[in-house]
């Protein structure tokens, strides 16, 4: 049949970039696995070589061409393919039409693909003799993910998924029967989640997948040393990769906390969520990895649970992806990607075990000959303390790894358990220990000598950081009214611990690089990523112990029912609803929902919430500031609007003032039979209404022509008015008069103590004061509204981190590149 | 033995003590809606759907923290909910719903609830196909 207006070529490039990206990637392991075995015979090793860059290039522009085409069809719109049906629409903005791509498994799986081959590209310059048997792995992995672009059947088993499909191949509706199906059935898109329209959403999954990828490398060139027989060699090079990875796994992560916290609406950057649970772990362990590496290096101890940590941090990053992208977390997540199920389940199974088994064989075929030091750590030597520290990371990922699994327990056992009543303080109560121990071992470790350290030496040196650290965190204490007694003294006892514990880690690193390191700040990567560190346990521990609800309901009474048995109230008393215009006293502000706005071209509502605080003694405003919360409003199947709300924050160097709208009243039930009646106007003149009078203050036209900063509409007609009402009050509005292609698009604006509807028409020539006067219109939002203090600590301390741990991994990769 | 598998088995020791010890207190289970009827005051998972033919009573006016409707599972057992929070916005459209809650006599108290519904699961070809019906009847 010949179908109309389809785009064929593209997709059939794609399909073939995506087997050539495959084939290639066969081609570039055995080449490179030749060239590891045949690495004393310069000759044949040079040729095999050569095949194996050739075709990992070639690979490379194939994944390149595939995310090129994708792209092509996502901004032409040709829904014929099944990915941009899905997963964009006709009024998707171009700047969101990358997020497109991870919206859809394929697109995501490219992405870490093409992270892959970018990485391996860096090997083949760098690598030097480590560029054949890491290749090797490196080629072995891609495989693997070039088989989840496929797609193809293999008898009866699907293997990966194309994002080159049609939708008529994929649905046997009747409709793809007909030859002008695309202009009957498929003009536009399903559209992107809402949620993902966000800038977070931009650039947080590429950082992300940067840190999958470069997961890869430390773990290859563990295996490359026990393949190569280099059992220690293999760290140096290793260990710019480690920090990389742990670098751009963690600055990804805190990018998915920041879009948490700027456009969901759970109050907050952390929940414990399943997903993001799942990219903790594979960065808690990567850096205890890191640490192992570092003290093996110094000292040798460690040589065999290296490769273990290595190990371990590959493997958990898969079985991170396995748990959240294959449903088996089912109904545990908010926000677990579903799809191809069962294929994908299979394809990470396999995954795991082919890598897992690979290890296995290697490292026991090897483990006898790798040296290992006879002499036991001394108790005052860094290492020990370094390698307490790793075990303490990894403890820390078994526990947020089994209750992160408990579906797949269920699964597996055939039980059904479900994490409780509480499920944050299951992992809160955990981490504030873990915290404790974390930051005294960031704050004492670095002063420890490799070896064995003098008692004298170090007393000395650790004195005045300690003094600083207890005095500043008594005054914390002291003064911050921290008094967190949720869950009792003994733990509101434990953050004060764990403050005192992140304030030593922070200002003994800070000493350090003075005392330690002299001021040398090339090397100073390790105290600068664990400052950070310490300054991040702070913020956490001050934003979560001191976060304030502010819209505790206060207008209705406590119900006994909403009181839980140990007599707190409810956290569901949240909510506060705000009639439009009427203020309402909210902890120490007073609140108003002034109005809402929208505007052409774009899909979300605004709501304009006024805050003010007022000294009611000396009656000055000591505090006063508006906040647009905005939500999307979505026509569902049955007429019915749902919205998807996005909070909106009020930043102050030591505070953010949280809000989001968490209900709207339906607009059907707004609909009011009152109807406008019209008044031809100029500036100056007086409109009366039932209950006072109007006076437009100003007319305002303004045009494409004359003003730039019209640039989604031609024309618009502003008024300003003041409405006097007869009870002496004065009200300001600016209803608008906006016209696209000829279409008016009315700005109404509502006074709603005065029940007054005002918009501006034209008639003609004629422009015309709408006014509407109706006792229906009740118009309300409810919201919510958290006080989070000092939340900057943890931003910035994140940075600092992420600064650190790339300062170290330049310093490593620069010294490992002059031996 | 050395000083740090010491420590390694001291730290695993006690982290699954502590597990072993808080495990029964943390771990709740999934209930259909007789055996949480027969389990008051417990707090567990009920994973059930709408029941459209009743009301869903929300009136952000008077108490924007008191939603009430009722919800069925899948062996046909009913029971009303009441949830002190805002109504999710979309429960009418939701295909299942996960509450976690307790019961209390014929109410089940709802803490949290979970929304499964069609636009979050695209990639599902069930859901694909009945969207897909549903564009082409408009």
């Amino acid at each position: 049949m010949d179908y109309q207006g389809e785009h064929l070529l593209v997709g059939q490039l794609g399909h073939f970039s995506a087997v050539l990206s495959f084939v290639a990637s066969l081609v570039a392991t055995f080449a490179y696995f030749k060239a590891t075995q045949t690495a004393a015979i310069a000759e044949v090793h040079k040729a095999w070589k050569k095949l194996a860059r050739t075709a990992f290039i070639i690979e490379t522009v194939a994944v390149a061409s595939i995310m090129i085409l994708l792209y092509v069809i996502l901004y032409n719109h040709y829904f014929e393919y099944k990915f941009a049906y899905q997963h964009s629409n006709r009024s998707l903005p171009v700047s969101y039409l990358i997020s497109s791509f991870w919206e859809g498994q394929e697109g995501s799986f490219m992405l870490w693909n093409l992270w892959h081959c970018v990485i391996g590209l860096v090997l083949i310059k760098t690598g030097k003799v480590w560029e054949a048997p890491v290749m090797t792995i490196l080629s072995v992995a891609q495989v693997f993910m070039s088989t989840f672009l496929l797609g193809i059947y293999f008898f009866d088993v699907k293997i990966g998924s194309s994002p080159f499909v049609l939708m008529r191949n994929e649905y046997a509706y009747p409709i793809f029967k007909d030859p002008l199906y695309i202009q009957k059935a498929l003009r536009d898109g399903q559209g992107l989640n809402v949620l993902l329209q966000n800038y977070w959403m931009t650039i947080h999954p590429p950082i992300v997948f940067i840190g999958f990828a470069s997961s890869t490398i430390p773990f290859a060139f563990a295996l490359a040393g026990l393949w190569t027989k280099k059992y220690k060699e293999w760290i140096k090079p290793a260990l710019p990769w480690a920090l990389f990875n742990a670098a751009f796994l963690g600055i990804g992560i805190m990018f998915g906390a920041a879009w948490a916290y700027e456009s969901l609406t759970f109050g907050g950057y952390w929940a414990w969520d399943p997903v993001e649970n799942a990219s903790l772990v594979p960065w808690l362990i990567i850096i205890a990895a890191i640490h192992v590496m570092l003290l093996n290096r110094s000292t040798g101890y460690s040589s065999k649970s290296v490769f273990w940590f290595t190990f371990l941090s590959f493997l958990t990053l898969f079985y991170s992806t396995f748990l959240t992208r294959t449903g088996v977390l089912g109904d545990t997540s908010v926000h677990s990607f579903t799809g191809d199920g069962n294929s994908l389940f299979w394809h990470f199974l396999v995954i795991m075990s082919f890598f897992t088994g690979l290890f296995l064989v290697l490292y026991f075929k090897n483990s006898k000959h790798i040296p290992v030091v006879k002499k036991e750590e001394d108790i005052s030597s860094r290492e020990f303390w370094m390698f307490v520290g790793a075990l303490v990371f990894l403890i820390t990922s078994a526990y947020i790894t089994f209750y992160t699994s408990l579906p797949l327990i269920n699964k597996i056992f055939g039980t059904n358990k479900a994490i409780g009543e509480d499920p944050e303080y299951v992992y809160n109560r955990v981490m504030i220990l873990i915290a404790v121990v974390l930051g005294l071992l960031t704050a004492i470790v670095q002063y420890l000598k490799y070896k064995s350290t003098p008692r004298t030496f170090w007393m000395k040196k650790i004195a005045v950081p300690t003094v600083i650290a207890l005095v500043l965190s008594l005054l914390i204490s002291i003064f911050g009214n921290i008094n967190y007694t949720t869950y009792g003294l003994g733990y509101l006892g434990a953050i004060h611990v764990a403050i005192f514990a992140s304030v030593y880690a922070l200002v003994a690193n800070i000493a350090y690089i003075w005392v330690g390191l002299k001021g040398k700040l090339g090397a100073a990567g390790g105290s600068v990523a664990h400052l950070g560190f310490g300054m991040m346990l702070l913020g956490i521990l001050i934003t979560s112990s001191k976060r304030e609800t502010i819209s505790i309901n206060r207008t209705g009474i406590v119900f006994d029912w909403l009181r839980d048995p140990k007599g707190k109230e409810d956290s569901g008393m949240q909510n506060v609803t705000l009639v439009q215009g009427v203020p309402t006293p909210l902890n120490k502000y007073v609140v108003t929902y002034v109005g809402d706005t929208s505007y052409p071209g774009d899909e979300k509502k605004y709501f304009k919430v006024h805050y003010v605080w007022k000294d009611s003694i000396r009656d000055v405003i000591k505090e006063e500031f508006t906040l647009y919360p905005n939500a999307f409003l979505m026509k569902g199947e049955d007429g019915r609007t749902s919205i998807s709300a996005n909070p909106a924050s009020r930043h102050y160097w030591n505070k953010d003032i949280f809000t989001f709208v968490t209900s709207l009243p339906d607009p059907e039930s707004l609909k009011d039979t009152a109807s406008f009646r019209h008044v031809p106007i100029l500036a100056g003149d007086t409109v009366f209404y039932s209950n006072g009078y109007i006076i437009v203050d100003q007319l305002i036209k303004a045009d494409k022509e004359t003003n730039k900063d019209l640039p989604l509409v031609d024309s618009a007609w502003l008024a300003d008015i003041t409405v006097y009402g007869n009870n002496g009050s004065t009200f300001k509005a600016q209803p608008a008069l906006f016209t696209k292609n000829d279409n008016p698009i009315h700005k109404r604006d509502t006074i709603m103590a005065q029940s007054l509807v005002l918009e501006v028409n034209k008639n003609g020539q004629q422009i015309e004061l709408g006014v509407k006067e109706s006792s229906s219109i009740m118009n309300f939002i409810t919201l919510k509204a958290y006080m989070f203090p000092f939340i900057n600590l943890l931003w910035l301390g994140v940075i600092i981190t992420t600064i650190g741990t790339l300062m170290s991994a330049w310093h490593r990769a620069r010294g490992s590149s002059k031996s | 033995m050395k000083k740090t598998h010491i420590i390694a088995l001291i730290l695993i020791a006690g982290a699954i003590a502590y597990m072993l010890a808080t495990l029964s207190k943390d771990l709740t289970t999934y209930d259909t809606i007789a055996s949480a009827q027969q389990k008051q005051g417990q707090y567990l998972h009920l994973i059930a759907k709408l029941d459209r033919s009743e009301q869903i009573s929300y009136d952000p006016i008077e108490n924007p923290n008191y939603l009430e409707f009722y919800a069925v599972d899948s062996l046909g057992a009913k029971t009303k909910v009441v949830y002190h929070n805002t109504k999710p916005p979309e429960l009418e459209v939701s295909e299942r719903i996960v509450m976690k809650g307790k019961m209390n006599g014929d109410v089940f108290e709802c803490k949290e609830i979970l929304l499964k519904c069609p636009s979050k699961y695209k990639d599902d070809p069930a859901v694909q196909e009945k969207a897909f019906e549903n564009q082409m009847q408009h």
